[in-house]
C-alpha cells in the first residue's frame, strides 16, 4: 500500500484517566512503519513499549492522539469495528506466548478464525498450511502442555498468521527464550519479512535489536520516543 | 390512590426510568454540544466512550418504556377488579379524566421510542458515528413525552377512588354516547372498511410504484403519515367491526376486552402485529429519508446510504408481513363467523 502501514501522531495514552492513580504511560508518540519492513520498539521495563504496541495492536484506544493502521484511523472506530480491523489485519505474538494448554495445536491455531465464521474445513486448510511451513505437522493434535519451548513458540506464531495478517506484532518475544531458540525465532521473523509481512517487536534485548534483519529502532524512555 | 400492587410498581418503574432518561439526557447534552469527530483530543475520545455507554443504556430505557404500554394495560385490566363499575382496562382507565390521555401519550411515545431505537442501531452500524448529534437531540426531544407520562400516571394514580363508581366499556364504546370511542364505535363498517383498505392500497403503491428520487423522497414522507393514517384507521376497524365478530354481539365494541385470557389473549396478538407493522413501517419511510441525504454527501454518506437502504428494506419486509398477519388476525374471527353462520352481523 501506498504510505505508512502504521503511523501514530502525538499518541497519548493515560490508564486511570481522571483518578487520583493516573499514570500516563505514553506521551505524544509519533512513528511511521513503512510495508514489509522490520521494526524494533527498544527500552527498559515500564517505559511505554507494550502500551504502544497495545495501542498499535488496536487493543486499546488512546487518551490523545491518532492511530492509523493500513490508512485506517483505528483509534477513532467504535471497539467493534476496531476490533473487525485487528482481526483483518494484525497477528500477535504475546510474551508467554498465551496458548491454551488444555486444547491441542491444531485448535490453538485456528481459535482467531471461529469469530470469522469460517467453515471448519477451510480453517483446517490454513492451519495445516502453516503447520508444515513451521515443522508442526506431526504435532497436530498433540496437547499445548506437552510442547517444547520451541514448539509453543512456532504454534505461537502459526497463530499470528492464520487470519493472513499484514502486521504481525511481537511483545518481547525472546523474554523467555534461550539463544538458540531467539536465533530460530529471528529466523522465522526473517521470513516472514521477505514474504511481505509488516513486523513490530518491543525487546530489550541486544540479540534481536542488534540483528541485521532490523530495519529501524525506535527507543523509548519513559513514555517518549527519544529516537529512532 | 390505591395501593395496589400494579400500581406501586407501575410508579417504581416509571420513576426508576425517568431517573435513567434524565442521567441519559444530561449525557446525550454533553456528547451534543461537545462532539467533534475530526477532533483527536481527549475530550473527543471520552465523549465517543460516553456514546457508546449512553446508547446502550437509552436501549434498554427506551425498550422497557415500550413495554411499559403493554404493562399499563394490563394494570387497568387488574385494577378493573378493584373499581367498581369497571368490567375491563376501559373502566380503570375512564375513572378519571387521565386515563386515555395517558394511554394516548404511551402509544405515542411507544412509537417514538421505536423509531430512536431503530435510529441508534443504524447510528451503531457505522464506522464513523454519523448519526450521533441528531439522535441525542431527538433523545433531549423525547424526554419532555418521558415526564409528561410520569407525571400523568402520578395524576392517574393519586385520582383512582375505589368510592366512585366508573364506566364499562359497554357504555364508552357504545355508538349511543358521546366521545371518540362511541364514535368510533358507531363507524359504519361501509365506511371505515374501504377507507382501511384504501390506505392499505395507498401504502403498496407508494412502495412497489417505481418513481424519480425526488418523488421517492416525498415518498417516503407520505409513507410516514400513511402508517399513521393506518394506525388510527386500523384502531377504528377493530372497534366497529372487528370486535363484533370476536364477542359476536352488535352491542359490545369493548378494544380491550378480547386481550384477556377469556379470548385467548386474541388481541394482545392483533395490537403487537399493528404496533410491529406501524412502528416497522414509519422506520422504513423514514431510513428512505435518512438514504436520500446520505447520497447526496460523498465518502461517509453513501456509505450511510447504503446501510439505511439495506435497513430500510428489512424494514420493508417487517411492515408488509406484520400488516398481512394483522389483517388476516383482524378478519379471521368474521371468516369464522361467517363459514358457521352464513350471515353477517347486521351494521349500519
Amino acid at each position: 500500500m501506498a504510505g505508512p502501514v502504521v503511523e501514530t501522531i502525538n499518541v497519548t495514552k493515560t490508564y486511570n484517566h481522571g483518578k487520583p492513580n493516573h499514570v500516563t504511560a505514553l506521551r505524544d508518540a509519533s512513528l511511521q512503519i513503512d510495508e514489509a519492513s522490520l521494526t524494533v520498539l527498544k527500552g527498559p521495563s515500564g517505559s511505554g513499549k507494550t502500551t504502544l504496541l497495545s495501542l498499535i495492536g488496536c487493543q486499546t484506544k488512546p487518551t490523545r492522539g491518532k492511530v492509523a493502521i493500513m490508512g485506517k484511523t483505528v483509534s477513532k472506530l467504535p471497539e467493534k469495528f476496531m476490533n473487525l480491523h485487528k482481526r483483518k489485519h494484525i497477528g500477535f505474538i504475546f510474551q508467554h506466548f498465551q496458548l491454551i494448554g488444555g486444547m491441542s495445536v491444531l485448535d490453538n491455531i485456528v481459535l482467531p478464525l471461529i469469530p470469522e465464521g469460517i467453515s471448519p474445513k477451510e480453517r483446517n486448510r490454513r492451519a495445516d498450511r502453516l503447520l508444515e511451513q513451521f515443522d508442526l505437522t506431526h504435532r497436530r493434535q498433540f496437547k499445548i502442555s506437552s510442547l517444547s519451548g520451541g514448539e509453543q513458540q512456532r504454534v505461537a506464531i502459526a497463530r499470528a498468521l492464520i487470519n493472513n495478517a499484514d502486521i504481525l506484532l511481537a511483545d518481547e518475544p525472546s523474554a523467555y527464550l534461550d539463544s538458540g531458540l531467539t536465533n530460530d525465532l529471528l529466523d522465522y521473523v526473517r521470513q516472514l519479512k521477505q514474504s511481505g509481512h509488516t513486523i513490530l517487536i518491543t525487546s530489550h534485548d541486544p540479540a534481536v535489536y542488534q540483528n541485521p534483519i532490523v530495519d529501524r529502532i525506535f527507543e523509548i524512555k519513559d513514555g517518549r520516543i527519544a529516537s529512532s | 390512590m390505591i395501593l395496589h400492587p400494579w400500581i406501586l410498581g407501575l410508579i417504581v418503574g416509571h420513576s426508576a426510568l425517568l431517573l435513567i432518561f434524565s442521567l441519559g439526557v444530561i449525557n446525550a447534552w454533553q456528547i451534543f454540544r461537545g462532539w467533534d469527530y475530526n477532533s483527536s483530543e481527549e475530550k473527543q475520545f471520552l465523549l465517543e466512550k460516553k456514546t457508546y455507554l449512553i446508547s446502550t443504556v437509552m436501549n434498554f430505557t427506551l425498550f422497557t418504556q415500550i413495554l411499559m404500554l403493554f404493562l399499563f394495560e394490563m394494570a387497568a385490566d387488574e385494577l378493573a377488579d378493584v373499581l367498581p363499575g369497571a368490567m375491563c382496562a376501559v373502566g380503570t382507565l375512564s375513572s378519571n379524566s387521565y386515563g386515555f390521555p395517558l394511554l394516548n401519550l404511551k402509544i405515542i411515545s411507544g412509537f417514538v421510542c421505536f423509531l430512536w431505537l431503530m435510529f441508534n442501531f443504524l447510528d451503531n452500524q457505522m464506522e464513523t458515528y454519523p448519526l450521533v448529534q441528531k439522535k441525542y437531540l431527538v433523545l433531549m426531544l423525547i424526554y419532555p413525552l418521558a415526564v409528561t407520562e410520569t407525571i400523568l400516571l402520578f395524576m392517574f394514580a393519586s385520582d383512582l377512588d375505589p368510592s366512585v363508581i366508573t364506566s364499562c366499556c359497554g357504555s364508552v364504546y357504545n355508538e349511543g354516547t358521546e366521545g371518540l370511542g362511541a364514535s368510533m364505535a358507531g363507524a359504519s363498517a361501509g365506511f371505515i372498511l374501504p377507507l382501511f383498505f384504501s390506505i392499505v392500497t395507498l401504502l403498496l403503491l407508494n412502495r412497489f410504484v417505481p418513481r424519480n428520487a425526488a418523488m421517492r423522497q416525498l415518498g417516503n414522507i407520505f409513507e410516514v403519515l400513511l402508517w399513521i393514517a393506518f394506525f388510527i384507521t386500523a384502531i377504528a376497524v377493530i372497534i366497529s367491526f372487528v370486535s363484533t365478530y370476536v364477542y359476536e354481539m352488535l352491542s359490545h365494541k369493548c378494544p380491550f376486552c378480547f386481550m384477556g385470557a377469556e379470548y385467548h389473549h386474541y388481541g394482545v396478538l392483533l395490537y403487537l402485529f399493528l404496533f410491529i407493522a406501524t412502528a416497522a413501517g414509519m422506520t422504513g419511510g423514514l431510513m428512505g429519508r435518512v438514504k436520500g441525504k446520505g447520497l447526496r454527501v460523498k465518502g461517509e454518506g453513501e456509505a450511510l446510504a447504503e446501510k439505511a437502504g439495506l435497513f430500510q428494506k428489512k424494514m420493508n419486509a417487517v411492515s408488509l408481513w406484520t400488516m398481512l398477519a394483522f389483517v388476516v388476525t383482524g378478519f379471521l374471527p368474521f371468516v369464522i363467523y361467517y363459514m358457521k353462520t352464513g350471515a353477517l352481523i347486521s351494521h349500519q
